[in-house]
């Protein structure tokens, strides 16, 4: 009987467990949801398809919800629809000096295991900003030059750049400004300066950038230059 | 004279009967709490591990390019010499996607904790990945 006993107890103690404890969960959900918060516009800013957002989200709750062997996990995910969201985007680009992108989406979960429930709900919010400010000065009766001061937020913290381009109005046209130089300070300020000719110098500058952000966000803000 | 042999069998029958549950005790409970301590700690210190180590979208990202070696070097960071890992990593189908298996070298003890972490991907290619580590003390029995 004792062999037995013994046997039985070293035999438990060897079988390989998968611990899916639903407390360690729930700060793993909330971040991968944030994740597809990001992805969602990543995509959307680049392709202008919204509905990749639910689309995502489904496809996140599902796999929670089918990953979890020991409990049953019940999983409510709403976009927020109150303003300045709708759908749970908010899409402010191309505006004067700021452009901001978000996304905002409410939770709950519930996780039914074999002893306790547990419910814990919560909103995750991911917003990427810039903001633009510039001046210029005419460097010769044809030539004016810009100086923009470029800043980049992830939820209101400095961020990097991945890459940026720059355009100015001549008359009715954006074109690109071909040549510039950027200094990056390292504390999601840049300072971008160039030179371009316009149809009628008299104008004032008027410049737009189109910057990504680290995590794919794409955005325009435009700004006109004052006269220094 | 009969009454005192009958009182020595049953201190007898009495002291058998103490060692039996003493060594019941012994042998159902001490084991048993120490596996459970052990096999919370260890998947517990998994799952910590992967969260913090994917808090920006870092080990989702190295498996959208299929960096297997640098997958395995992060994670071997973050983990002591003391213990063992293997990092398998499904995908929503848990069809394993790494091409060999990613873990930790010297020889492993009888007792393997494993725990599942679940990373979506930061891209604009939406994907979730289910990463699944088992960790064990090194060499010991």
């Amino acid at each position: 009987m004792f062999s037995t006993v013994a046997y039985v107890t070293e035999v438990i103690k060897q079988a390989p467990k998968t611990e899916t404890n639903e407390n360690d969960m729930f700060p793993q959900y909330q971040q991968n949801l944030k994740h597809t918060l990001i992805s969602a516009l990543a995509n959307i800013t680049i392709d202008n398809t919204t509905q990749v957002l639910s689309q995502n989200i489904d496809k996140l709750n599902q796999a929670f919800s089918s990953h979890f062997y020991e409990s049953t996990l019940q999983i409510e995910s709403t976009l927020t629809n109150t303003t300045p969201y709708q759908n749970g985007l908010w899409i402010a680009g191309y505006q004067e000096n700021h452009a901001i992108v978000g996304a905002q989406v409410s939770y709950q979960l519930e996780s039914a295991g074999n002893t306790k429930k547990t419910n814990v709900a919560g909103i995750v919010n991911v917003t990427s900003e810039a903001y633009l400010s510039g001046n210029s000065s005419q460097i010769d009766p044809a030539t004016k030059q810009g100086t923009l001061t470029l800043r980049i937020l992830n939820e209101g913290m400095p961020t990097l750049a991945s890459n940026f381009s720059c355009y100015y109005q001549d008359d009715t046209q954006w074109l690109p400004v071909q040549n510039f130089s950027s200094t990056d300070f390292g504390n999601g300020t840049y300072q971008i300066i160039f030179s371009v000719q316009l149809t009628q110098p008299s104008d004032p500058l008027i410049v737009s950038i189109n910057v990504l952000d680290q995590r794919g966000t794409n955005m325009r803000v435009q700004t006109t230059c004052t006269n220094s | 004279m009969r009454i005192l042999r009958n009182n020595k069998g049953v201190a007898r029958i009495i002291e058998a009967f103490l060692a039996i549950l003493l060594l019941t005790a012994c042998i159902a409970i001490v084991p048993a709490y120490s596996t459970k301590t052990q096999t919370l700690n260890f998947s517990s210190f998994g799952l910590e591990t992967l969260t913090s180590l994917d808090n920006n979208g870092h080990l989702a990202a190295l498996v959208d390019v299929e960096n297997w070696d640098a997958l395995r070097s992060c994670v071997d960071s973050a983990i002591p010499l003391t213990l063992w890992f293997n990092l398998t990593v499904f995908d929503e189908n848990m069809k394993p996607i790494n091409p060999y298996a990613l873990c930790s070298s010297g020889s492993v003890s009888d007792n393997i904790d494993s725990t599942d972490y679940l990373s979506a991907s930061l891209n604009s290619t939406y994907r979730v990945y289910i990463l699944r580590l088992q960790l064990s003390q090194v060499g010991s029995q």
